[in-house]
């Protein structure tokens, strides 16, 4: 709560002509969920420069937007403005006065004409249709007058589209509780249910006798809104037929309309997959141990990918973009069985251990794209701070929590709008993939910059000890990709190197500005005199990238050194499955090669190994050994 | 002056967009006040304090301490 009032005050702050600009305003709008914040933001924010609240080279589309409404709509206009502008648009508006909406449609003269908006918002509410005193017993008499309601309603449209150029938007109505409840019979509730449905289904058809008018399902979204949709004390007395609640879930509606209106529709969805499009990480549990279909939770993930499906049938694209190994990720899209997408889905299947950001511009290149037109799906939230900080034009969904949520998070944003969708969006997919296919997406082992720099990562090595040597166990039975000799270190081995003294058995910690990561990588380590061998190493797949690998090797050289050690060994056992794990070698001289084992070589008498510099190396001393 | 009070003054001057309101401040006084801007603060008070008013004690309300008064009965009532 304490943010969305600093958030309000920020606005209001601006309303000072001398005060600074606040270029991140537009983008922290993003945190408003109250509805009374929403309106107090988007009244301070009235009459000022969208440029003194965004970023340069922010730029936001303008549309001009008129209100019309049957009823007083108090804070729709304020609450509207705040919606549209962090949807990216920088609105007009003009708001009709109450009860005006049939003459300002009709009137060729009236000062909505005048305004000539792109979009005209019409308000409606039951009262404006139902004649005052129906009476429960002649539900034809009803039906008389709301249809007649609706024809100088149809009417008064056509005659404005017919007019001027812009969008009409209507929606359905919902009917007030005590207007039902003057009803006593079952049958005439029955009755009068379809009567009303019939004034909705009436005002559903409207948009496809004239083209320019669109209906939002409104009525629908109201069934699990929460709240009231009218407080009749506002109603009785001021004609308020919403309440604040009511007229902020229009609001977001009608604001996802203008953003679709004014050409902001998201065209790909770049989706992640270990813990995003199924549970588990693929690399480490196999084909076989990761989450999809079934039953809960696989079957959260199966929605999402249903969801995303769906998308794909109506014209937008799909991609992955995953920290993973290509042939993995292609033989489980080919035969996993519980998949509801296949690689034919996706115009393109990035799965390597580059920077994402670096991924996402590529393929938006490739495929001849706007970075805009991107919303990028991802559980990490390393990856999507990354990908929000480099490229601020993608729309970034950061999924956590429970998976049953996760397909609503992609899809209430409503990033994907289109005013109607045609035959050829079906084969899109197939058009783009063409463009993709012979692209080779370049994958480099460490994300630099100061990204990394402004992470605050903090590396802590620490003896092995009974406390951590349960979890290393684990870490290196579980770590396929990271892994530097697979199986070759299991429980009593472990133990015996950490209690020999010419062994170190090393764990190691991460933690961040997002949190601890805690116990995600070990190392083992044969101390030779001269030289010292590490005979494994495993790094969770949690913080690949950040330079962890690099760290730890500079804190095992230094040991090395100090302990007159001249040489520092490293022998590799490289699969398929474990080709990340180069990423530590990389500084060493490639030896021989014994049974598939690679010697690798350091000498610390040539090379200054240092940590990375957005990296601080810490030491701890073990609990008990 | 009291927590109620207190919460009062920040939500009358949150809507008004006016600084410097006190218990003594009387609405009939205050630039720009209607009855929209008077049911925009009695959905505010309810929401905050999480209470329901009647409509016609309010709108009969006359200064910031009075409906700080009635918001304080209100609280009692529960």
């Amino acid at each position: 709560m304490t943010t969305e009032t600093d958030v309000v005050a920020r606005a209001r702050a601006l309303r000072d002509p001398a005060a600074p600009a606040d270029p991140d305003l537009l983008t922290d709008l993003a945190a408003l969920t109250a509805p009374t914040a929403l309106r107090d933001a988007g009244r301070a924010l009235a009459g000022i420069a969208p440029a003194r609240a965004g970023r340069a080279g922010q730029s936001l589309r303008p549309l001009r937007i008129a209100v019309a409404a049957t009823f007083t709509a108090e804070n729709v206009a304020p609450i509207l403005r705040a919606e549209l502008l962090r949807a990216g648009i920088a609105p007009e508006l003009h708001v009709c006065g109450f009860d005006q909406l049939l003459v300002e449609l009709s009137d060729p003269e009236s000062d909505l004409a005048a305004f000539a908006p792109d979009v005209t918002l019409c308000l409606l509410h039951d009262e404006a249709l139902l004649p005052r005193d129906w009476d429960p017993t002649d539900l034809t008499t009803l039906t008389d007058a709301t249809t007649h309601r609706l024809d100088m309603l149809e009417q008064a449209v056509a005659g404005f589209t017919g007019r001027a150029g812009g969008a009409i938007v209507l929606h359905t109505v919902p009917l007030a509780r005590n207007q039902q409840r003057r009803v006593i019979s079952y049958g005439g509730r029955a009755a009068l249910g379809r009567a009303w449905r019939e004034v909705n289904q009436r005002l559903l058809d409207l948009p496809a006798r004239h083209p320019s008018v669109h209906v939002l399902d409104f009525e629908a979204l109201l069934a699990d809104h929460p709240g009231p949709v009218r407080d009749d004390r506002l109603y009785r007395f001021a004609s308020m037929a919403w309440t604040i609640g009511t007229e902020a879930a229009y609001a977001r509606e009608a604001a996802a309309f203008c953003r679709v209106t004014a050409g902001l529709s998201a065209k790909l969805v770049v989706v992640d997959l270990d813990n995003t499009l199924w549970g588990g990480v693929l690399g480490d549990d196999g084909p076989e141990g990761i989450q999809v279909g079934g039953a809960y939770p696989g079957n959260c993930y199966t929605d999402l990918q249903q969801g995303l499906l769906a998308l794909r049938r109506q014209g937008v694209l799909l991609a992955v973009c995953s920290k993973n190994e290509q042939a993995n990720v292609d033989s489980v899209l080919a035969a996993h069985p519980e998949l509801t997408l296949r690689a034919d889905d996706f115009v393109a299947t990035v799965a390597n251990w580059g920077r994402k950001d670096h991924n996402i511009r590529q393929l938006v290149q490739t495929l001849n794209l706007g970075l805009d037109s991107v919303v990028f799906v991802d559980d990490s939230p390393f990856e999507c701070e990354l990908v929000a900080r480099e490229i601020p034009e993608v729309r970034v969904v950061r999924l956590s929590g429970d998976p049953a949520g996760h397909a609503a998070a992609v899809l209430e944003p409503q990033f994907f709008g289109a005013l109607a969708t045609t035959a050829t969006d079906r084969e899109r997919t197939g058009m783009y993939r063409a463009r993709a296919e012979r692209e080779q997406f370049a994958a480099s082992f460490v994300s630099t910059g100061d990204y990394l720099a402004g992470l605050g990562l903090t590396v802590t090595v620490t003896p092995a000890d009974e406390y951590t040597l349960p979890r290393i166990v684990q870490l290196a039975a579980r770590t396929n990709q990271f892994n530097l000799n697979p199986r070759a270190h299991g429980e009593s081995r472990t133990r015996e190197m950490a209690g020999s003294p010419d062994h170190l058995v090393l764990g190691v910690e991460v933690s961040d500005r997002f949190g601890r990561e805690g116990l995600v990588g070990a190392a083992w380590v044969a101390k030779g005199g001269d030289h010292w061998l590490i005979e494994n190493f495993v790094l969770s797949c949690r913080v690949f990238s950040r330079g962890v690998e690099q760290a730890v090797l500079a804190h095992l050289a230094a040991l090395a050194r100090t302990s007159g050690a001249t040489v520092l060994l490293a022998d590799y056992r490289r699969g398929d499955r474990n080709k990340a794990a180069a990423s530590l070698v990389e500084p060493f001289t490639v030896g021989a090669d014994t049974d598939g084992v690679t010697r690798h070589t350091l000498d610390l008498g040539a090379a200054e190994v240092a940590a990375p510099a957005w990296i601080t190396l810490e030491w701890k001393e073990p609990a008990h050994v | 002056m009291s927590d109620v009070t207190g919460t009062v003054v920040g939500l009358v001057e949150r809507v008004t967009e006016l600084p410097d309101i006190s218990a003594e401040s009387r609405f009939h006084n205050l630039a720009n006040w209607t009855s929209l801007s008077a049911l925009r603060l009695l959905t505010d008070i309810e929401d905050e304090f999480g209470v329901q008013l009647d409509l016609r004690s309010y709108l009969a309300v006359n200064d910031v301490g009075q409906l700080s008064d009635l918001v304080s009965t209100a609280l009692g009532d529960r």
